[in-house]
């Protein structure tokens, strides 16, 4: 049984698949469709021609994409900006809870009488174990859907840049500013050096993040051109 | 039919043509070209929103979603001052195309 609804989906969802495709350009190309439908209904055609002629009237994607590319250069990247910094969102997000489930673990363990080594090592088994949950849930999700882009992203190349920022630049960093810290500051003001230290690193965090969202909030597209209209 | 460059090329002063005769919206310009054609200019309907949307970020046409009661929500467009400007020189263009093809190939002219 052919379903006209579900078809008009499908083509809406292959369109949307297109970066230089904005939302209210869908909105428009699918009233166009509908119309389109409607006509040939009304001059006889089945529902299932009608719309194989609409839609092959309206063009395939790929031309879409490319046209819609030449006025909509800007919107790609704006769209791939606003990805980064939601991507930049959610990590800096998963670090905060995972490293406030380590601590949490750890002041547990170390309330249950246990020594320093201990509690230090179930708050980062905690805290990996979270990690391992998060990223396979994601993974779950996203192979869930149709999403080669992901895969892209996750090929050998960027993984071992990102295991060699994450796992080497990283640390090697903070630990020459901890030891220069160490070796310049006086000892008894070591501990106010640090305190300070620890405050305005939270407020870079905070003032980037606040950017971030803002920029969002900015960049953001609207959900659709008219109220009411579903977003996917 | 009429070739795919020169489909092309004549979009522009065909869409800007259209809405100086009043707004209106993507499937009924598609429409209207058609017919006046006679089916000669065959458009692949979904190349005209694009064109639509320059012509929109030039400012030469306005844009305005609205939906009518019990109606279907459209974009209409309509022409600005500068877009009646654009036609203008389009027109002359096209005509001292068509002036000169017509002189060549020994096509009475009407004087205009």
């Amino acid at each position: 049984m052919f379903n006209l609804e579900s078809k008009i989906q499908d083509w809406k969802q292959g369109v949307r698949q297109a970066e230089s495709v904005t939302l209210e350009n869908v909105d428009e190309l699918e009233e166009h469709l509908r119309e389109s439908i409607g006509s040939f209904v009304e001059k006889g055609l089945s529902e299932e021609e009608a719309f194989l002629v609409a839609s092959t009237r309206l063009g395939a994607n790929s031309s879409l994409s490319q046209e819609y590319g030449k006025i909509n250069g800007t919107t790609v990247w704006r769209r791939r900006f606003v990805w980064m910094l939601f991507g930049y969102l959610g990590i800096t997000a998963l670090v905060a809870a995972m490293s406030s489930i380590g601590a949490a673990i750890s002041t547990l363990t170390a309330l249950l009488g246990q020594d320093g080594l201990a509690a230090s090592g179930a708050g980062i088994i905690a805290a990996l174990i979270g990690w391992a949950t998060t990223i396979y849930v994601t993974y779950f999700l996203v192979r869930q859907r149709n999403a080669a882009w992901v895969e892209d992203l996750l090929s050998a190349k960027w993984l071992a840049a990102l295991v060699v920022v994450v796992v080497v630049v990283a640390p090697a960093i903070k630990l020459v500013g901890l030891m220069a810290h160490a070796r310049f500051v006086p000892a008894d003001e070591v501990g106010v050096s640090m305190w300070w230290t620890s405050v305005g690193g939270a407020i870079q965090q905070g003032c980037l993040l606040v950017a971030c969202m803002a920029m969002i909030l900015m960049f953001r597209e609207r959900l659709s051109a008219t109220a009411g209209t579903k977003w996917c | 039919m009429v070739s795919k460059e020169l489909i092309a090329a004549s979009t522009r002063p065909l869409v800007l043509a259209v809405l100086s005769k009043g707004e209106n919206y993507g499937y009924a310009i598609i429409q209207q070209v058609r017919e006046l054609s006679g089916g000669r200019l065959e458009w692949s309907e979904g190349m005209l929103y694009p064109v639509l949307h320059r012509l929109e970020q030039e400012k030469l046409i306005v844009g305005h979603w609205s939906k009518p009661e019990n109606g279907r929500k459209r974009k209409y467009y309509r022409l600005s001052a500068a877009g009646a400007r654009a036609m203008q020189t389009e027109r002359q263009q096209w005509f001292a195309v068509h002036e000169t093809l017509a002189t060549l190939w020994g096509v009475k002219l009407c004087s205009t």
